[in-house]
């Protein structure tokens, strides 16, 4: 068999060129790994908030107070708004050794209605976008209060598909699905929009959805019916979900993020149980 | 033993439909090279996870990266992405040469009983053309040759011999009525296909099997099931078909995501959990320089090839080739459909799996896990899934080598064929105007 001169050259050459990208993708793959094996092994697991129409990013400062006042963990605060052309600022901050810090998001149009629930929801993207990069979590929690909760369900179908980044909880407070709609008969275009969407929800999702109510059937605010509709999206593609009706004392829509059940419903469902503590009670126990 | 090989390779080559298959890929390997250069540059230079853009960062500094993107996306569609159009049209006009009927009417015939059969009946919007594009790509060139040649034989069985001095007016127009039967049947063969074709897919059959093949080839892994489905995957991409395992399946392969959840935890790979799968062994080393190990191939040819047209095709593919875009060198030798080559394509890959089974076996290299960029050469495939293992590097350089020695004996033997092909043509003295 003879060998060709000008072949032998050019096997050489290929050869050469391939070993000559080794050297940068040998470059490229340490920083990817590295970056990977950083955000894989990740502690941080923030509760993400979003408040309701007209409220800001301080919306939740009395709620999140009373939570740390319960427990010995104190939990830290970023803050952070996203304005009309993009710019996003924060005050606050998440303390280094803070696992599950709070951050809420809050938007300067926080006006009501289907179409700024949509901007809002693509303003939230943004901000979550620059929250993952920063902070590299890889799973979250997720708080709605009345039409934050929309923001969220809009949010979890149409941009959250685009990370790697896991929902573990979903709860919303008070949130009107169909907005002021008292009968299921009469969907608006919004729920008929998320309910056309819903298979897109992540489905190792938990979701609680908490309706409040001073009448039988209304929180003063929200129809119950209303709140109620949430079923419609997510029962059946989530992996579980829970209706819950709270009564009694600051159960009017805007005092629900105070209301002590709920608090309570925080800290079981939304917040990571303290395991350590947990198991030291059962062996107590036992 | 060996002239009773090439004796064998000379009736294969002179079988008609071989014969009409050869000189249609001819005429379609410039649109697929061109297709080929546009898919590199699309998917390995301007795409997000594109091995070359990210090795040089090109979304950092080039303006309209995105916009270049879908420019080269477009050549690739127009050339490449209708290449079974293009071969449904080309082998209806050789098959009908080589009957002696008329070919141009032939040609244009097929092209338009292909369209027929892709065309689908739009839903809602009903002023758009739609056409399934799965079938006018790659992976309906199966089809377009058949329709082609179907075609083809129509024009043999319903029309007489045409006459090839036959060129002014009116005896043109003759000539085109007497294509009318068979134009009428191929069309009305054509409708009728596309109906069942329509409601095939209405009932997803072709999505069902592809989609059950893809889901187990993702659930199984472990030696045997891997050596399956890249068999399979050989098999399919021989007729040009994509398998189980043509597209990368690392995103959605549990085992692959296992390992690497595995790998970030531990921060080492010789305890992962699944040692072998599609990643650690076809990614890693079948596919070593493309679907069939092609690479080693082209490096055989530029070695001992002797004919020009032969060692011209290797330098024109190499490039692509080495990016794991191997279609038009497949079209261009021809090694799709071609029962001479169907033995190593299939085999020197498995060869590349076993040993690689055995050197991760006895812990000679270590798995690859990591993600690997889109494009990646298969060269450097398990260098990179190894976190950058200068031993795995070694390795794969060697088995690269032994391919090559592998696909030797296959160029020496096609073109010792070859070779008795034209002296057998010159022999009989034979003028085929189209040779």
């Amino acid at each position: 068999m003879q060998i060709n001169k000008r072949g032998m050259g050019m096997t050489l050459l290929i050869f050469l060129i391939l070993l000559g990208l080794a050297i940068p993708s040998f470059i490229w793959t340490r920083q990817n790994v590295k970056d990977l094996a950083r955000w894989h092994n990740s502690r941080l697991s923030p509760v993400i908030m979003i408040p309701g129409s007209s409220a800001t990013e301080n919306r939740f400062d009395a709620l999140i107070k009373k939570i740390n006042s319960r427990s010995q963990k104190k939990h830290s605060l970023l803050k952070v708004k996203v304005y009309n052309d993009g710019t996003i600022k924060y005050s606050g901050k998440i303390n280094a050794k803070d696992n599950e810090p709070f951050i809420v998001v809050g938007f300067e149009n926080n006006k009501d209605g289907y179409s700024n629930i949509l901007k809002q929801a693509k303003m939230f993207d943004k901000a979550f976008e620059q929250l993952s990069e920063q902070y590299e979590f890889n799973n979250f929690k997720a708080f709605g209060h009345s039409n934050g909760g929309l923001i969220y369900t809009a949010f979890l179908e149409n941009y959250l598909p685009n990370y790697d980044i896991q929902a573990k909880v979903l709860m919303t407070v008070g949130t009107p699905y169909n907005f002021s709609e008292t009968s299921l008969q009469r969907k608006t275009q919004m729920l008929a929009d998320f309910i056309k969407n819903r298979k897109k929800l992540p489905s190792d999702l938990l979701v609680y959805v908490v309706a409040g109510t001073e009448t039988y059937d209304s929180d003063g605010l929200v129809p119950e019916r209303s709140v109620e509709a949430g079923k419609y999206i997510y029962q059946g593609v989530v992996k579980h979900f829970t209706q819950i009706t709270v009564t009694g004392k600051d159960a009017q829509h805007s005092d629900l993020p105070q209301n002590d059940q709920i608090i309570e419903l925080i800290d079981r469902y939304v917040l990571e149980q303290e395991q350590n503590q947990k198991t030291k009670k059962l062996k107590e126990n036992s | 033993m060996e002239q009773r090989i090439i004796a064998l390779g000379l009736r294969i080559r002179k079988w008609s439909f071989f014969r009409i298959i050869q000189r249609t890929f001819a005429v379609l390997f410039p649109f697929i090279l061109l297709g080929s250069f546009a898919q590199v540059i699309e998917f390995s230079l301007l795409h997000p996870d594109g091995y070359l853009g990210n090795l040089i960062l090109i979304d950092k500094w080039l303006p309209h990266y995105r916009a270049a993107n879908q420019l080269f996306g477009s050549v690739y569609m127009l050339t490449a992405g209708v290449i079974a159009l293009l071969a449904a049209g080309t082998s209806a006009k050789y098959t009908a040469r080589f009957f002696k009927r008329d070919e141009q009417l032939a040609s244009l015939t097929g092209f338009l009983v292909f369209l027929a059969i892709c065309y689908q009946r739009s839903l809602g919007n009903s002023s758009q053309f739609n056409f399934r594009l799965d079938l006018l790509g790659f992976s309906g060139l199966i089809l377009g040759l058949a329709v082609g040649y179907g075609v083809g034989l129509v024009f043999k069985y319903l029309s007489k011999q045409a006459n090839k001095k036959a060129e002014h007016g009116q005896e043109l127009l003759a000539r085109s009525f007497k294509s009318l039967l068979p134009l009428t049947v191929a069309l009305l063969f054509a409708v009728v296909c596309n109906i069942l074709l329509g409601l095939l897919f209405k009932y997803q059959i072709f999505e069902g099997a592809g989609s059950w093949l893809q889901s187990q080839a993702t659930k199984q892994s472990g030696f045997w099931a891997v050596m399956f489905f890249a068999s399979i995957t050989l098999l399919l991409s021989w007729l040009g078909l994509s398998g189980p395992y043509t597209n990368n399946t690392f995103d959605s392969d549990q085992s692959a995501l296992k390992n690497l959840s595995y790998a970030l935890s531990h921060n080492e790979l010789a305890k992962v959990p699944e040692k072998f799968n599609a990643n650690t062994l076809y990614f890693s080393y079948g596919a070593l320089g493309g679907t069939g190990a092609t690479l080693g191939l082209i490096l055989a040819i530029f070695l001992v090839a002797k004919r020009q047209n032969t060692r011209k095709l290797a330098s024109w593919t190499v490039l692509p080739s080495m990016f794991n875009t191997n279609a038009a060198f497949m079209i261009g030798l021809p090694l799709l459909f071609n029962p001479f080559y169907l033995l190593p394509f299939l085999v020197i890959p498995l060869f590349n799996m076993v040993i690689g089974a055995l050197a991760l076996l006895s812990g000679l290299v270590p798995p690859a896990v990591y993600p690997v960029l889109m494009t990646t050469p298969g060269v450097l495939y398990a260098f990179i899934g190894t976190n950058g293992s200068w031993g795995v590097l070694i390795f794969t350089f060697g088995l690269l080598l032994c391919d090559i020695l592998l696909y030797l004996p296959f160029v020496r033997f096609a073109e010792k064929i070859a070779g008795a092909l034209d002296n057998e043509r010159k022999r009989a003295g034979e003028v085929d105007a189209d040779q």
